[in-house]
């Protein structure tokens, strides 16, 4: 469930943690729902276990996710902060896409065309 | 799981083990060679050999485990090398190093393992070589003869021979970092002492007219400067564990492993690969190489050329071998041909000291020939007279019906009596005179090449050791002086007290010992002249022994100048079964059987007691007389003109530097002058006033005249008359 | 803990390994990068006890390792040029190491074996390059030790021996603690698997740094802005560099990116694009600062 992207330039601590606050977000995981654990994750992406380690330290500042001790690591229940977080944090990056339509020179009303048409596909994929 | 074994245990088996089966080819050709060397070779000889009495069994058993067996000697000294050179590869290696020194163990300890090793590949195939040897021996029913003793001591020798040497292969081994610098320096190790030593006396040889190289008993030096050749050197004619050579390979052996084991610790794992792994060894070895490639090719130069010339040849040699050896070891330092131009002011500095240390022979500095010392100076001198009473040093060994003849024992007469010492010091005093007098000693000897004789003049040799006051010992050695001039120094020598109890020493043995064999007179026939006294009461024979003891004692050199000996007589002397010559051969004494060495010394007319004696106890005294009756003819060869002229042409070559002389067909011309002689009363007048070649043995003081030879002809034609050559002697 | 401190080793007038002080933590992962000749190899065996320090002291728990039995159970040293017994088998390297390291685990060591595919008892000098090293890995894993030092070990497997490799490590970092130092000059192997960069330079340490702190620490941007742009246009930034191509502008700044991103927003780029660097960049970045152009350096 957890990939990572070898090539990308994303630090791949910074990809888990995008994964997984992804995988919370969209609802592929459940709250409470026990993450895989450090170990395996690391030696089923051949990587090395502290970066698992301090993405999972830093999920769980960020309140996603909580640890029981000799249990393992458990999605928490998203909390609204959380979610104004990532959609602020969404939302900032939509500022970007806009940004560059514009200098790309492409028309409002084609966006807010193609803004509705996508919302619509993606809400229906997403609910079923 | 884990595996508790070797991190508990210092001596570790099992590693060593390993390390011999990863080289097993090694302990396999070892054993292969001894396999042939010890049982193949004994059951070949136990083959060939005659079926004898005990003694040669005890040898024939004894073969493939002795000492002294040159085979096994080789094999080990080639496998010492072979062991040290493989087993301590793998700190020449950088891959090795690196994986063997990243391992949780000690040096010490993997030092020492592989030091081990390197004993079993050679212990395990010996092992089972000396077993099969055994059995070969039983299987021929012959193992009850061997001697134990010998047989242990004999296994123990090669071993610790073979540790000796392996443990200084070793040592070359951690110091240096590849194989063939390791080779190289092992090389230097084992043989370096002996070369100083030769070389040393070579130098002193050149130089030295009077250097006493004999003394400097250079056999057995070279043994305690090299483990190499005190195992090698090892021929015990005993065939007895000699617990100084065992201690003495045991010393070499542990102060190389002890060394090595040290620097092991200390030495750099990155060294491996390069030529010296330790920066200080350089100097210590470069050194002492760079002064006997110098010494020795200028000494081979020298010698060489024309040494009249100058010391041109000389400086040149040490110049060449200095720089040439200095550059090769530079270049093998740092494997680098660039290194040539290193390190040269350090030669230059070195090449100071040399020049140094050479201008004392070289330029003499220490007027090493002229010295002489004051007779205040003295404290004790010992002597060595040779080729003078030379009869007194030769013995004749008896051993069951087996003779033994021991010609070679220089005995050294010793003087610290002041009136003595002053005489001997007369002599020396003269002998370093004639050192710069080419004309002294040269020309009395001298080699026909053509007819193929030399003629000999009279020479002797004078060996001298002083004590001196302070403790010093001082020894000259004066080659070839001719006797003739050095008679009345001689003679004052030889008669004192001293000299004659020392010459005779066999007069010191016990009375019990001695006993008078026979009496055997120069002229006449051998069955005529032997007169055996050994059927005498011993009260009889005993009372003999002591008249003439008194008589030659009391012999002066004047009776010897003017008389000739008129025979010998026959010393026995009782060997104790102690005797290194029986205990070493390992002989059971039959009963009854006794084991004695014979001296034989002369008679003079003078001795008249003795004589008296003789002729009481039934001895014709004419027996010693000459006797013209069986003589048909005598012929008299003269060569006096040819050799005279002969003798000027070799001096005057000699004086141009060139060998010589070469007759040509005038000079074999002159030839010699022979004369046959018929006449009986000539005859008799002849065989008066000449003598038996043998007479002339006994006496030093009266030389023979070589450049006439006396032939006698007897009757018959199975002559028994030994005596046929005769001498007149040279008057002054 | 490997704490080297001070230290300095010369062979002959080289120096090697010039006042190297470092500290390598329990469970990290440990990457050394340099050029041949940098340092790395003689730093490596300065730490398993192979060489002696000349000057410095290198330490383990707070031991000093040169020759420290106990200590050098704990390590396992992978040579960039590994040394077999002629003619030696997997089996007998096995059995040699098992009697070396109290803990070498031989059912690993056959397991391992197996799923690398390799023969048990076939010659290891009829392996391949890379298959040797597939020996010596699986050797050091089954010695259950502490550390184990990588000498330019992953440079030479394939993709996917690669993959394995660090899988095993992975595990045994999470299991017990184990920490690899790794060297190589492959800087694109280091970047996923290690904690910890050292940059070795000519016998000296350049840098040496938190992987990730590097990174979180350090931001490209791209960016076109409608007016001339200069470094004074953002003082209160750290900026690395500042190139203009055209009329895009890449700007390498120090520091945390939403601040970054702030500042350069305040100036209104038509377009922006914040990229992460990779290791490769990050040094080049950073050692431009300090004067060596180590673009010649890295492969």
């Amino acid at each position: 469930m957890i990939t990572i992207d070898y090539r990308s330039r994303e630090p791949i601590y910074q990809q888990i943690i995008s994964r997984i606050e992804d995988l919370a977000a969209s609802g592929l995981m459940s709250a409470d729902e026990q993450l895989p654990s450090v170990r395996s994750l690391a030696v089923e992406l051949s990587i090395n276990p502290n970066t698992i380690q301090r993405a999972y330290n830093e999920l769980e500042r960020r309140g996603i996710i909580y640890s029981v001790a000799g249990k393992g690591s458990f999605l928490a229940k998203p909390s609204e902060a959380v979610r104004e977080q990532k959609q602020a944090d969404y939302l900032e990056s939509f500022r970007e896409q806009i940004r560059r339509a514009v200098s790309l020179g492409i028309k409002l009303e084609v966006l807010l065309g193609l803004c509705e048409k996508y919302y619509k596909q993606a809400e229906g994929g997403a609910s079923k | 799981m884990t595996s508790n074994r070797s991190s508990s245990k210092f001596i570790d088996f099992g590693m060593i083990f390993g390390y011999v089966r990863r080289t097993v080819w090694l302990p396999t050709l070892i054993f292969l060679s001894l396999f042939f060397a010890m049982p193949v070779a004994l059951a070949l000889k136990i083959q060939t050999s005659v079926v004898g009495i005990t003694t040669q069994w005890n040898a024939l058993t004894i073969y493939a485990f002795e000492p002294n067996n040159a085979l096994v000697k080789f094999i080990f000294v080639v496998a010492a090398i072979v062991c040290g050179l493989v087993i301590f590869s793998f700190i020449h290696s950088q891959k090795k190093v690196d994986f063997y020194h990243s391992l949780p163990i000690s040096r010490s300890k993997l030092f020492v393992n592989n030091y081990l090793a390197g004993i079993f590949n050679l212990l395990l195939p010996y092992l089972l070589a000396v077993i099969l040897s055994l059995v070969v021996l039983a299987g021929n029913g012959i193992l009850s003869y061997l001697d134990w003793g010998i047989f242990f001591a004999g296994i123990g020798i090669h071993l610790l021979g073979y540790l000796a040497i392996y443990s200084f292969v070793v040592l070359a081994a951690v110091i240096t970092g590849n194989v063939v610098v390791n080779f190289l320096v092992a090389g230097i190790f084992l043989g370096i002492g002996p070369l100083f030593i030769g070389l040393y006396t070579w130098l002193m040889n050149t130089f030295y007219e009077n250097f006493y190289g004999a003394l400097f008993d250079t056999e057995k030096l070279l043994t305690y400067v090299s483990p190499l050749l005190r195992y090698v050197m090892i021929d015990n004619y005993q065939y007895a564990l000699d617990w100084a050579d065992a201690l003495s390979l045991f010393v070499f052996a542990a102060v190389a492993f002890v060394l090595s084991l040290f620097l092991y610790k200390k030495r750099s794992s990155e060294k491996a690969g390069s030529a010296i792994a330790f920066k200080w060894v350089k100097p210590i070895l470069k050194y002492p190489v760079i002064a006997i490639c110098a010494v020795g090719f200028g000494l081979m130069l020298y010698e060489v050329s024309n040494t009249d010339e100058g010391h041109f040849w000389l400086y040149f040699g040490f110049v060449c071998g200095g720089v040439i050896s200095s550059r090769i070891i530079e270049i093998i330092y740092a494997f680098d041909f660039k290194a040539i131009k290193k390190n040269w002011v350090s030669l230059a500095v070195f090449a100071v000291v040399f020049a140094c240390i050479m201008a004392v022979p070289v330029a003499d500095l220490t007027k090493y020939d002229a010295y002489q010392p004051k007779a205040e100076q003295v404290n004790k001198i010992e002597l060595d007279l040779e080729y003078f009473n030379k009869f007194a040093e030769n013995r004749s060994y008896n051993f069951n019906y087996r003779y033994y003849n021991d010609d070679n024992r220089n005995r050294l007469i010793a003087f610290t009596e002041e009136a003595d010492i002053a005489k001997v010091l007369a002599l020396t005093a003269k002998a370093v005179q004639m050192t710069e007098d080419p004309e002294a000693d040269v020309y009395h000897d001298y080699m026909d090449y053509n007819w193929g004789n030399i003629y000999r003049g009279s020479n002797t040799s004078i060996g001298v050791i002083y004590t001196l006051e302070n403790g010093n010992k001082v020894k000259r050695y004066y080659s070839y002086r001719p006797t003739d001039l050095l008679m009345d120094e001689i003679s004052q020598v030889v008669d004192t007290n001293a000299y004659k109890t020392q010459i005779y020493s066999d007069f010191n043995k016990n009375i019990e010992d001695i006993v008078i064999g026979d009496i055997i007179a120069f002229e006449g026939s051998s069955s005529e002249n032997n007169f055996n006294l050994e059927s005498l009461n011993l009260i009889a024979r005993q009372k003999l022994y002591n008249t003439y003891k008194e008589e030659l004692l009391a012999l002066d050199s004047n009776v010897m100048k003017t008389t000739m000996p008129i025979g010998t007589v026959e010393i026995m002397v009782l060997l104790s079964p102690d005797h290194p010559m029986i205990k070493g051969r390992n002989i059971v004494l039959e009963k009854g059987q006794s084991f004695t060495y014979s001296v034989y010394y002369p008679i003079y007319p003078s001795f008249k007691n003795t004589l008296k004696e003789l002729q009481a106890l039934g001895l014709d005294l004419q027996v010693f007389e000459a006797n013209a009756e069986n003589v048909v003819s005598v012929d008299i060869t003269d060569s006096t003109v040819y050799n005279e002229a002969m003798l000027e042409k070799q001096k005057a070559l000699d004086a141009q530097g060139m060998a010589g002389p070469m007759a040509t067909v005038e000079d074999k011309a002159i030839g010699a002058e022979v004369k046959t002689i018929k006449d009986k009363a000539e005859i008799a007048k002849i065989l008066k006033e000449s003598y038996t070649e043998k007479a002339y043995e006994y006496n030093s003081f009266i030389l023979p005249n070589n450049n006439i030879s006396i032939n006698v002809n007897y009757i018959s034609d199975y002559s028994d008359y030994g005596a046929t050559s005769r001498y007149f002697p040279v008057k002054d | 803990m490997i704490v080297v401190n001070g230290v300095s080793k010369s062979f002959g007038d080289i120096l090697a390994v010039d006042n190297i002080t470092l500290d390598i933590k329990k469970g990290s992962v440990f990457g050394l990068i340099g050029t041949n000749g940098a340092g790395k190899s003689t730093l490596l065996r300065l730490l398993c006890g192979i060489l002696a320090e000349d000057a410095g002291t290198v330490t383990i728990d707070g031991e000093r390792v040169f020759e420290n039995i106990a200590i050098k159970e704990r390590c396992f040293y992978i040579s960039d040029n590994q040394y077999f017994f002629s003619n030696c088998t997997p089996n007998d390297m096995r059995n040699y190491y098992a009697d070396i390291y109290r803990k070498f685990d031989k059912n690993r060591f056959d397991s391992l074996l197996q799923s690398f595919g390799l023969n048990p008892k076939r010659k290891i000098n009829t392996f391949s390059k890379g298959m040797k090293k597939q020996v010596s890995v699986i050797c050091a894993v089954s010695a259950m030790t502490d550390y184990i030092f990588c000498d330019e070990t992953f440079d030479g497997l394939d993709p996917v021996m690669r993959q394995a490799v660090k899988s095993i490590f992975a595990g045994d970092i999470a299991d017990r603690e184990m920490t690899p130092i790794i060297a190589s000059h492959n800087l694109r192997e280091l970047e996923d698997i290690c904690d910890h960069i050292g940059l070795l330079h000519k016998g000296g340490m350049l840098l040496s740094h938190d992987l990730e702190d590097m990174k979180l620490g350090i931001h490209k941007i791209q960016a076109v802005f409608n007016e001339e742009i200069t470094r004074e246009s953002f003082p209160s930034l750290e900026i690395i560099s500042l190139d203009k191509r055209g009329s895009l502008y890449t700007i390498v700044v120090r520091g945390q990116e939403k601040e970054a991103a702030a500042a350069l927003n305040s100036k209104n780029p038509v377009f922006m694009e914040i990229l992460p660097l990779t290791l490769e960049e990050i040094f080049i970045s950073e050692t431009e600062v300090t004067g060596y152009d180590i673009k010649s350096l890295i492969v």
